[in-house]
């Protein structure tokens, strides 16, 4: 089959404020063989062509294409939102959307009763109280470990487990890497941008101390569940607000603009003239994103 | 038959977020309980029927073709014209679908669907008779599944 001509001869014209060059599989990166391949590049008759729809990234002498769609690759630092799918002895599998199940270990969370506290064999037998099947976390990555899989922690007091709130999954190409992924926002409502494309909308749990309390709160008999503990009930208000927040993020991932709390923010001020179910509707998710639409793009 | 359509695991308090709001008439994404999603509908896709549509509904796909055929009508129901579903969940709707994966559920919803026409509140099959205990229309309904997320019956 005849190739497609197009041809990008990467030179020294390649610098971060340059075009971004986009490849499809089978389009010809370059016929120059001093390159090393990296991911996503093969050698064909002499030409280094794409194997996957991305980015073509250069270091020095090596290519590489960087997929739009690929599963998460995490880093240390990153913050994660994930779902507990696994108990097993001292640790938990957490799914992340990641191409290998993600690990947090009984050593990494912070249970009730202290920072320092020695975790007992009674804390491993009680290791459903505190996280089971199904449960919600944010955490962040400890660790990248050497097939790939991440280890993650919540030692710190703003992860922990969510509580009431609905999750929003997107592609993770498309959360921006911030310095801080947690934003309260003006409408009265939290977002949680995890770089694993798993979005957390949910009240704000107004009093810090609170907050800490309710993460990890254990059942106050055993077997009780965790749900009938003091957590005020969402109001009416806040379920449209999330309502509302969940489909412009929603509308941001259809029109394919990157997620952060500018963008966010733009959308849904954009989105006060509709009311929330006319959001979903194809016509209304374009015209909303418009002004998102500017600052996104960089 | 039991289909698990779509499996996910969620927290208890994800499940009581969700069921609290419905009690309040709103769910996750804002609807009410009646409200629909939204939908796209085109009539007259296919060319050698009577009639026929395609729905998408978010998704899932499903194209439907209705031809009319003089037949018999059933011995019990002599005035009564007949109606004839078929649903094909093809290969392509879902990795489920794989190989005759997909026969049970398109046995499934052709039963359900024959079930919920036979009340003559649906359809007046009685304008189907033209000579009654001889003839009369017999409408075959094909439904092509080409891809599915969720709601088959609903579309």
């Amino acid at each position: 089959a005849k190739r497609p001509k197009r041809e990008i001869t990467v030179g020294s014209q390649v610098s971060i404020r340059s075009k971004v060059h986009y490849v499809a599989p089978g389009d010809v990166i370059t016929t120059d063989i001093g390159f090393m391949r990296g991911h996503g590049t093969y050698l064909y008759e002499g030409e280094l062509i794409a194997s996957v729809a991305g980015i073509v990234e250069r270091v020095n002498r090596l290519i590489c294409v960087r997929p739009l769609k690929s599963r998460y690759n995490g880093e240390i630092g990153d913050v994660v939102v994930g779902r507990i799918i696994e108990v097993q002895q001292k640790r938990w599998k957490v799914e992340t959307n990641s191409r290998l199940d993600s690990v947090l270990q009984l050593s990494s969370i912070n249970l009730p009763g202290g920072v320092l506290r020695r975790r007992s064999i009674q804390d491993e037998l009680m290791i459903r109280d505190y996280l089971k099947e199904g449960d919600l976390i944010s955490a962040e990555v400890q660790h990248v470990n050497t097939d790939g899989s991440l280890s993650l922690h919540t030692r710190s007091m703003k992860y922990g487990k969510l509580t009431e709130g609905t999750l929003v999954i997107v592609p993770s190409s498309l959360v921006k890497r911030c310095k801080n992924h947690f934003h309260n926002l003006l409408c009265g409502v939290s977002i949680i941008l995890g770089n694993n494309g798993f979005v957390w909308i949910s009240p704000i749990v107004i009093d810090d101390n609170q907050q800490y309390v309710l993460r990890f709160q254990l059942p106050s008999a055993p077997g009780a569940s965790s749900v009938e503990s003091n957590i005020k009930p969402v109001t009416r208000d806040e379920r449209e607000t999330i309502s509302r927040l969940r489909n412009c993020v929603l509308a941001l991932t259809h029109q394919k603009i990157m997620l952060f709390d500018t963008t966010i923010q733009y959308t849904y001020d954009s989105s006060q003239k509709y009311e929330v179910k006319d959001l979903l509707k194809p016509e209304v998710m374009e015209d909303i994103t418009t002004s998102a639409r500017h600052v996104g793009i960089d | 038959v039991l289909f698990k359509m779509a499996y996910r695991t969620l927290s208890d308090h994800e499940r009581s977020y969700i069921t609290r709001g419905v009690q309040e008439d709103i769910r996750a994404d804002g609807r009410g309980c009646i409200d629909y999603r939204h939908f796209e509908l085109c009539t007259g896709v296919v060319s050698n029927t009577s009639g026929s549509a395609e729905i998408k509904l978010e998704r899932t796909n499903i194209t439907v073709g209705v031809k009319a055929e003089i037949g018999n009508p059933l011995p019990l129901q002599p005035n009564r014209g007949r109606i004839e579903f078929f649903v094909d969940c093809s290969a392509l709707a879902s990795p489920e679908f794989q190989g005759r994966e997909g026969e049970g559920l398109g046995q499934h919803l052709a039963y359900r669907l024959s079930e919920i026409y036979q009340n003559s509140r649906c359809i007046d099959l009685e304008s189907l008779s033209i000579i009654p205990g001889q003839q009369c229309w017999i409408l075959y309904v094909d439904a092509l599944v080409m891809e599915i997320i969720f709601c088959c019956m609903e579309s």
